[in-house]
């Protein structure tokens, strides 16, 4: 999302994810400090701090994002715009975790795509805390690039109350600009072409 | 469920101090060692193979105490 500032960049940046979220109620987004306009780092936001959303029936969502504001000489891309860096989105119920959606490309370890952990054959009704988890939510499954509509819509239709019944309107009004703008969506790679 | 409510999502920035309170608190709490090991031993690449969630979590917080 281009802005003529690196503030403006980021306030375009939020907007959407702000209204996203608002699906799940009244929240806050935190920002790492300079985050809403310094150039040269990287920055992170996380919902509501260290605690996600909780709501009724024991759902819980947990969303972070690193991300960073670039200068963009591509017409109607910039001159300031802001891109993501990695994310973590979450999504529990009862303690008991049913997803969870990583891209985090640094590091050493070998999966740098995105990816899911998924928790299949698993009754949230029946596992309790300590017990062991199953081993398919250790596996690397990799996925395309999810944004946090993705995340926010999943958490939804598996079950995770929402304020709005038109939800999915909402999170594809706020996905559509970042489709519009990323530079791409199943490998990081591709970016390097672009 | 009303039918459509546009829920207040507001944004904070932290401060610097605030932001490396917050996290130093987290990872005494979780892991037990202060903000500065633990930014230590992620600059070393302790946690760059790590799938463990709880740790990943703190791993994105990192910016906070930069």
């Amino acid at each position: 999302m281009p802005g003529n500032s690196p503030q403006e960049a980021v306030e375009a940046f939020l907007l959407p994810l702000q209204r996203a979220i608002g699906c799940l109620g009244q929240n806050k987004i935190t920002l790492s400090p300079g985050g809403r306009g310094q150039l040269g780092r990287t920055h992170a936001w996380t919902l509501n701090g260290d605690h996600g959303v909780t709501r009724k029936g024991g759902w819980h969502f947990e969303a972070q994002m690193y991300y960073e504001i670039i200068t963009d000489e591509r017409p109607g891309y910039g001159p300031y715009r802001v891109t993501t860096r990695a994310y973590r989105y979450r999504i529990a119920r009862s303690a008991v975790d049913i997803a969870r959606i990583h891209w985090h490309p640094k590091g050493k370890s070998d999966e740098k795509r995105p990816h899911l952990h998924l928790a299949l054959n698993i009754d949230p009704g029946k596992w309790r805390p300590g017990d062991p988890m199953p081993d398919t939510i250790k596996e690397h499954l990799p996925s395309g690039r999810m944004t946090l509509e993705d995340a926010v819509g999943w958490a939804i239709s598996l079950g995770m109350p929402t304020v709005r019944d038109d939800w999915a309107t909402v999170l594809a009004e706020c996905q559509a600009p970042h489709l519009q703008y990323r530079s791409w969506s199943q490998d990081p790679t591709e970016a390097a072409t672009i | 469920m009303d039918a459509c409510v546009e829920a207040a999502v507001v944004v904070e920035e932290v401060d610097a101090a605030t932001g490396r309170s917050e996290l130093d608190h987290l990872t005494q709490d979780r892991l037990g060692i202060s903000v500065e090991e633990f930014l230590a031993r992620l600059d070393r690449g302790e946690y760059d193979d790590t799938e463990d969630d709880q740790i990943l979590r703190l791993v994105m917080f990192a910016p906070f105490a930069r």
